[in-house]
């Protein structure tokens, strides 16, 4: 006579038939259950994946859309009269500036880093959005005109970008 | 007594072998269930991408965030309008568009943005069109229209404070009461704030009030013959302050035409010589503003009859100015 202790993760020490039937199809259940759930997110995640690619942005539009916001938008030099897009203020080109005019905290956005320099007057910033990470995926160069020692300057805007996650 | 044991054995495997069953039926059913689950979904997703919804809702969602990256590239005010939305819902959150059928859809795709967009209600419901527009510094959302008087505001920031100085000043023609109810309707909000007259719109202000305010608010019912009607503001153009007095008019001269119907607002850089801006200092924020034409019989009567609307507008746009 032996009572054999049985359960959902016990398989029984005995010679059980019923025992051992139940237990290889508690591991089918599990596998299955794995191998749907598993067939199905990677359903979705094509499907998903597919119907983004039909959409897709084209190549170098958003980068084009942000930087023109960094040279007519955000440091864009201003007098009491106007404003003058395309002129980059070199005192308002600051850190406080561009987190005002993108705030952007998380790897949703895409990220830059900003240098702009003029050459002739030996002066040089950096400045970068506060969601910038160390390493850079791409950048390029823009001549601007900048206004700085109440005169416009030929100067040069390199603009890093990193994509969103 | 071996009997009885064995007996209560037997009967012992019998209710175990039940209790398996059991749980071996209702595994069964949960198979079902998640058989029936997966492929209704399944279903669902493969309709919805034959019909087209799937690449219809990223692309509706992604143009969306694109629209709202550019408007807020362009210096001066625009707007786009979008039409042909269909049957979806589409929500502006979090600087997230979404666009999607049912909010239930886990698979719904949403695209990201980065501007400061200022939204009523987040949430459109299958719209006929939607309009996406920059106004002033802010980006718009709406499905119904868009204020395109506004104008952009300095950044600067200014400390918030309730020690202000309101002087209400006579025009000519005008109830000299309703300029007085309007400054005093705006000082009631700020618990320090001082009003340069109480009775009398003409006698001459007490300059010691004006000088311990830290800001410094003129307010004038404009009157003049063109039947135009106008919200303006003036600024001291050598002020030490004037980034901040261009704020504060700015921002009160948005919140008016937010709510009024002017023929345009501006923001006015002027010296010091006439008489009427002599409460204008240049060590402080201050900003004179001259608002409507009371000569206008519309203008007239609107703010007249909207007087409470008028203080809210000029303490939403003083608050707005702290932000």
């Amino acid at each position: 006579m032996s009572i054999k202790k049985q359960g959902w993760f016990s398989f029984p020490l005995g010679k059980s038939k019923k025992g051992v039937i139940a237990a290889e199809k508690m591991v089918f259940y599990l596998l299955y259950a794995v191998i749907v759930s598993a067939v199905f997110i990677g359903f979705i995640m094509v499907v998903s994946s597919e119907s983004a690619d039909k959409s897709n942005i084209p190549d170098g539009l958003e980068d084009y859309i942000f930087s023109r916001r960094f040279l007519d938008s955000c440091f864009a030099y201003e007098d009491d009269a106007k404003a003058y897009s395309g002129i980059i203020d070199f005192n308002g080109f600051n850190q406080d500036n561009l987190d005002a005019c993108y705030n952007a905290d998380s790897n949703d956005a895409k990220a830059f880093r900003l240098t702009l320099e003029i050459k002739e007057q030996g002066v040089k910033k950096e400045i970068h959005t506060k969601n910038w990470e160390s390493f850079v995926k791409r950048h390029f160069t823009k001549k601007v005109l900048v206004y700085y020692d109440n005169k416009i300057n030929n100067g040069e805007l390199k603009i890093e970008v990193q994509n969103q996650r | 007594m071996v009997k009885i044991k064995n007996f209560q054995h037997a009967q012992k495997s019998k209710i175990f072998d039940m209790k398996k069953r059991g749980e071996l039926t209702l595994w069964f059913i949960i198979e079902i269930v998640m058989a029936v689950f997966v492929a209704a979904l399944l279903i669902n997703i493969a309709t919805r991408y034959g019909e087209g919804d799937i690449s219809n809702e990223h692309t509706i969602a992604r143009d969306l965030a694109v629209q709202i990256n550019t408007l807020q590239s362009v210096s001066g005010n625009a707007y786009i309008v979008n039409t042909a939305l269909g049957k979806y819902t589409i929500k502006v959150k979090d600087n997230k568009v979404m666009a999607y059928i049912s909010e239930a859809d886990f698979t719904k795709p949403y695209y990201s943005y980065v501007a400061s967009v200022n939204i009523n209600n987040p949430l459109f419901k299958k719209p006929t069109k939607l309009l996406a527009g920059k106004s002033g510094n802010d980006i718009v959302v709406d499905d119904k229209k868009i204020n395109l008087d506004k104008i952009s505001c300095p950044l600067v920031k200014i400390e918030k404070t309730d020690n202000i100085a309101f002087d209400p000043i006579e025009a000519e023609d005008i109830d000299e009461d309703l300029t007085l109810n309007i400054a005093g309707g705006v000082r009631a909000y700020y618990k320090n704030s001082k009003l340069t007259r109480n009775e009398d719109i003409k006698r001459e202000i007490d300059t010691e009030d004006v000088e311990n305010s830290d800001i410094i608010i003129g307010i004038k019912l404009g009157s003049y013959t063109a039947d135009k009607n106008y919200a303006k503001a003036y600024y001291l153009i050598d002020s030490l302050k004037k980034e901040e007095s261009k704020k504060i008019g700015c921002e009160i001269l948005n919140s008016i035409s937010d709510k009024f119907e002017v023929d345009g607002i501006a923001l006015i850089p002027i010296t010091k010589g006439n008489n009427v801006f002599d409460i204008l200092d240049k060590n402080k924020p201050s900003v004179f503003l001259d608002i409507g034409n009371m000569n206008n019989k519309d203008a007239f009567n609107d703010i007249t009859n909207r007087k409470n609307d008028l203080i809210n507008s000029i303490k939403g746009g003083l608050d707005q100015s702290f932000r």
